[in-house]
């Protein structure tokens, strides 16, 4: 099968979930003998020297199959791509491609224009989309966290939107949600991370047989398996992800400061992050103050920032810490962390939210925190620190991930193309 | 050196002096106490030397900033403007002419609320501001400024202004716009409009607005997307500033079918956009296989003249005028109104069912009504236009049906009946009214007003342009307009229904 993995940004330049289930999806399928391509956006100020004058494609370090879109006309407003060459040449790509399936993760980048596009030049092509987040529905960054007052957003409507964004008005909001759907018109499914995603964009109306559960692919970077654990005390809490507001280190800071009090031993923080080019500068300061400051004003509480990492990087990061600490402030639809984590054996403290409350279990393979509760935090990672036995019981029962074989297997079982009568009944229903 | 003030008042009024010269009058007394008197005219004072200036006398001394009489002037080749305040409770204020140069323009003027002077002179029962208007009658005035205020008294004087802006004629005439249609009175604002307007600013506006018109011109027509060779409904679209709904109501007709009978004419009163509307325009003709013209003016040029530009761009029999935000709601509501054909509409013009965006009805057809209050605290007839069940829930198995007018946000007519009626009356300023206006021409022609319920279309009212502070004082201008126009036979045609 000829497939066109299309991605939002690529993992190697920019670091984020949705690009790396997409890049491991493709190894996997090309693994599996698949005619796979993957085509990663890539915006100037990621890297302005990899845009070519007049070029809209380039190849990706001379990799076969691998190329960048070079996107440097996206509307965030309208979640459009305003140039035209762009679009003109993406038709032109598609078809000498002339893929069976067209995956696209995400749409951020490069536009919804492109799903026309996509359709109007294979009209027979199976095309697919996977949901990474809900920037369908929730013009706040996709988070469905409402600027209004902070609190969790648990639908959208014109009316709800507008009082998030008070100077546009609700209809604005309509015509949004209009256009998202004339765009998400064309696909012939939706691949969903987390169960949690599907119940919400079926909530939205996207129709529920379309939409297939589908976990993100990641290969083991574990393997061999992990070493067996040392003695020592599971005093070490670790950060993984980007450093962004919605992905909670502000509740790790305020709960360290609790615990620093309540515990007096030696606890070890470490964070491994990038990215915090795109949190807001409240965030950014308090982050820089709180490197600078927290040792002094916690003589127990040792703090070490290791800057970004690659999934390469990952055997060396993990093994300095006990715990993985994923207190996101937003619905996280899948938790690409929380892989990391079982992978490596490294039991995780999450907040009870969204895909993270979905794969979690509870004091059986990880705990599980109100999100946003840094009083709750504490409490548990106190837990952690005094609890006799339960790293060991939490990382015994840890799942692991998936093997991709296995979720290539499960996107192929999608891609391909229904029997004739359920073609018709869908065709019918579109 | 005094001057007799029958020869003050024949300087001010050269065209007094004609008419003497013509026999029409005896003598410039004659001419103030028969018309001149009625007309706003000021009789010149003879008691303070006329080029002594000198600074009005408020009851109580005012503090820094508000010692002006006059605070600003404007003047551009068409139109001239003052404003200030002044404490006249013990004189008032009863004529204003303001001398540039050797020239003297007699101005049309109002009172105002000053919240500044109120607090200051702690009185709140007496308008201390005031607004004048004039038309210079003459290219740009040269010289100094001033501003001659006649009391009631008799007595004069004159204030030098605190600014005096000259501007193109255009913006004098918006920000005189933006203060009329903000300022403050005891009352009502809108029946002080009627008032005013009436008693002379209203033409004295129109004949600025005329000046302001004959300035307009297109900056370019771009067409993009296969042309069919005659489409069978051109859709005319005026457009002024929030350049996305272009692109966005092509992709939200192409949802519902095919585009190749149609053309978009866009008119875009905002000439700053010109890049990013053919861009969109580009892309959307090519992604939705749409065939759109974007023709891009020089100047905000109102609706009703942007509409009749754009129709004569169209190349289709049947025209459609619609708002950027507006877009059929289904496959068949683009179907009817392709199947409204040349023998279907007749002379009529046939207005859609509209729904907000959260699908209750916008609009099914519009009526008028006196509105009573108003007209008589106007003194005269004020009109407005009603929508029917704006509002309301929408309902089943609604019929066709004859109403007064339909709104301007979905028209569909033959050309012939465009043309007939030579298109939207373009002394309306920018834009309101208009619709109602070109629906009682066409009634008074022997067409009709008519209510498609097949037409059903989104209208998500209230996000289709900008709105500017000069549109404050457009709506109080085309209301007042309006009613000049039509109070008549509309009395006329209600007194008939109630008989």
């Amino acid at each position: 099968m000829r497939i066109l993995e299309i991605s939002v940004c690529h993992p190697e330049l920019v670091r984020g979930g949705a690009q790396q289930a997409a890049y491991e999806l493709f190894r996997g399928l090309r693994d599996a003998g698949h005619r796979a391509t993957l085509l990663s956006s890539v915006e100037p100020d990621v890297d302005r020297a990899l845009f070519k004058p007049g070029a809209v494609f380039v190849g990706m370090d001379g990799r076969p199959d691998e190329f960048l879109f070079l996107s440097d006309s996206f509307d965030h407003e309208w979640l459009r791509n305003l140039n035209f060459r762009a679009l003109k040449w993406f038709e032109t790509f598609l078809v000498e491609q002339n893929p069976d399936v067209v995956h696209f993760h995400h749409f951020l980048t490069f536009g919804l224009e492109l799903f026309l596009v996509a359709r109007r030049a294979l009209p027979n092509a199976r095309l697919f989309l996977t949901l990474h987040e809900f920037l369908a529905i929730c013009r706040a960054d996709g988070h469905m966290v409402r600027p209004l007052d902070g609190t969790l957003c648990t639908h959208s409507s014109p009316i709800r939107c507008h009082q998030c964004f008070p100077e546009v008005p609700p209809e604005t909001f309509r015509m949004r949600e209009d256009w998202v759907r004339q765009a998400f018109g064309v696909f012939d499914g939706f691949i969903c991370p987390s169960a949690f995603v599907k119940d919400r964009y079926v909530g939205w109306g996207l129709p529920a047989d379309r939409l297939h559960v589908i976990a993100n692919a990641q290969r083991n970077y574990a393997t061999p398996e992990p070493g067996p654990a040392v003695a020592h005390t599971r005093n070490r809490f670790g950060f993984f992800g980007q450093l962004i507001d919605v992905k909670g280190l502000r509740v790790v800071f305020d709960a360290m400061r609790l615990l620093a009090k309540r515990h007096a031993g030696d606890i070890v923080l470490e964070i491994n992050g990038s990215n915090i080019r795109y949190a807001t500068p409240a965030f950014r300061e308090e982050f820089t103050t709180f490197l600078a400051t927290a040792e002094a004003v916690m003589p127990n509480l040792r703090v070490r920032f290791n800057g970004g990492y690659a999934m390469g990087d990952l055997p060396a990061r993990m093994d300095r810490v006990d715990w993985v600490l994923v207190p996101s402030t937003w619905w996280e639809i899948f938790g690409l962390v929380l892989s990391e984590a079982f992978m490596f054996g490294r039991p995780p403290i999450a907040s009870d939210i969204g895909g993270l409350a979905e794969r979690v279990r509870h004091d059986v393979d990880g705990l599980l925190v109100p999100p946003g509760d840094a009083d709750a935090l504490a409490e548990t990672m106190r837990r952690c620190l005094t609890e006799d036995g339960l790293w060991e019981r939490l990382r015994t029962a840890s799942p692991g991930v998936a093997p991709v074989p296995a979720i290539v297997a499960e996107h192929l079982a999608v891609f391909a193309p229904p029997t004739v009568a359920k073609r018709t009944v869908a065709r019918a229903a579109r | 050196m005094k001057l007799d003030p029958s020869e003050l008042y024949l300087r001010q009024y050269p065209d007094v002096r004609s008419a003497i010269d013509a026999g029409g009058v005896e003598s410039a007394e004659q001419h103030y106490l028969f018309y001149g008197r009625a007309e706003g005219r000021i009789w010149p004072e003879t008691n303070v030397d006329p080029i002594r200036i000198v600074e009005p006398k408020p009851l109580v001394d005012p503090p820094p900033g508000l010692a002006q009489a006059c605070e600003d002037v404007g003047l551009a080749n068409n139109l001239v403007s003052a404003g200030g305040w002044i404490d006249d409770r013990c004189d008032p204020l009863v004529g204003l002419t303001l001398v540039v140069g050797d020239t003297m323009v007699a101005m049309q003027f109002g009172r105002c609320g000053r919240a500044d002077v109120d607090e200051h002179l702690d009185a709140t029962s007496h308008e201390f501001g005031y607004w004048a208007i004039g038309s210079p009658g003459r290219s740009m005035l040269s010289g100094a400024a001033r501003l001659r205020m006649l009391l009631s008294s008799g007595s004069t004087i004159e204030a030098r202004p605190g600014t005096v802006g000259r501007l193109a004629t255009k913006d004098l005439f918006d920000a005189v716009l933006a203060d009329f249609g903000k300022r403050s009175v005891i009352g009502s604002l809108a029946a002080r409009s009627a008032i005013d307007l009436g008693a002379g600013a209203g033409a004295v506006l129109a004949e600025a607005y005329d000046a302001v018109r004959a300035t307009r011109r297109s900056h370019s027509t771009c067409h993009y997307g296969r042309r069919a060779a005659t489409p069978l409904v051109s859709f005319v679209c005026v457009l002024f500033g929030l350049p996305f709904l272009m692109f966005q109501m092509v992709a939200r007709f192409a949802r519902h079918g095919d585009l190749g009978p149609v053309e978009f004419v866009f008119v875009s009163n905002s000439p700053e956009l010109e890049e990013p509307l053919n861009r969109d325009a580009e892309i959307a003709a090519w992604l939705f296989g749409a065939d759109v013209s974007i023709v891009t003016m020089n100047q905000n040029t109102g609706f009703g003249h942007a509409n009749n530009f754009g129709v004569g761009r169209a190349r289709a029999g049947r025209v459609c005028v619609i708002n950027p935000d507006v877009s059929p709601v289904d496959a068949a509501a683009l179907q009817a109104t392709l199947a409204m054909d040349d023998a279907t509409l007749g002379r009529d013009i046939a207005g859609g069912r509209l729904y907000y965006a959260d699908g209750t009805v916008m609009h099914e057809g519009m009526y008028f009504e006196r509105d009573a209050k108003l007209s008589a605290m106007a003194g005269d007839g004020v009109w407005t236009v009603e929508h029917w069940r704006k509002g309301f829930p929408d309902r089943p198995h609604v019929m066709p049906a004859q109403v007064d007018a339909v709104s301007g946000a979905l028209m569909l007519m033959t050309r012939a009946t465009y043309d007939r009626l030579g298109g939207f009356n373009e002394g309306f300023v920018y834009g309101h009214y208009e619709d109602a206006d070109l629906c009682l021409r066409n009634a008074r022609d022997g067409g009709a007003s008519r209510y498609e319920p097949s037409l059903r279309y989104w209208h998500y009212e209230g996000m289709g342009s900008v709105k500017r502070p000069e549109h404050l004082g457009s709506a109080q201008y085309n209301r007042w307009l309006f009613s000049t126009l039509w109070s008549a036979e509309l009395e006329a045609r209600a007194a008939r229904l109630a008989a």
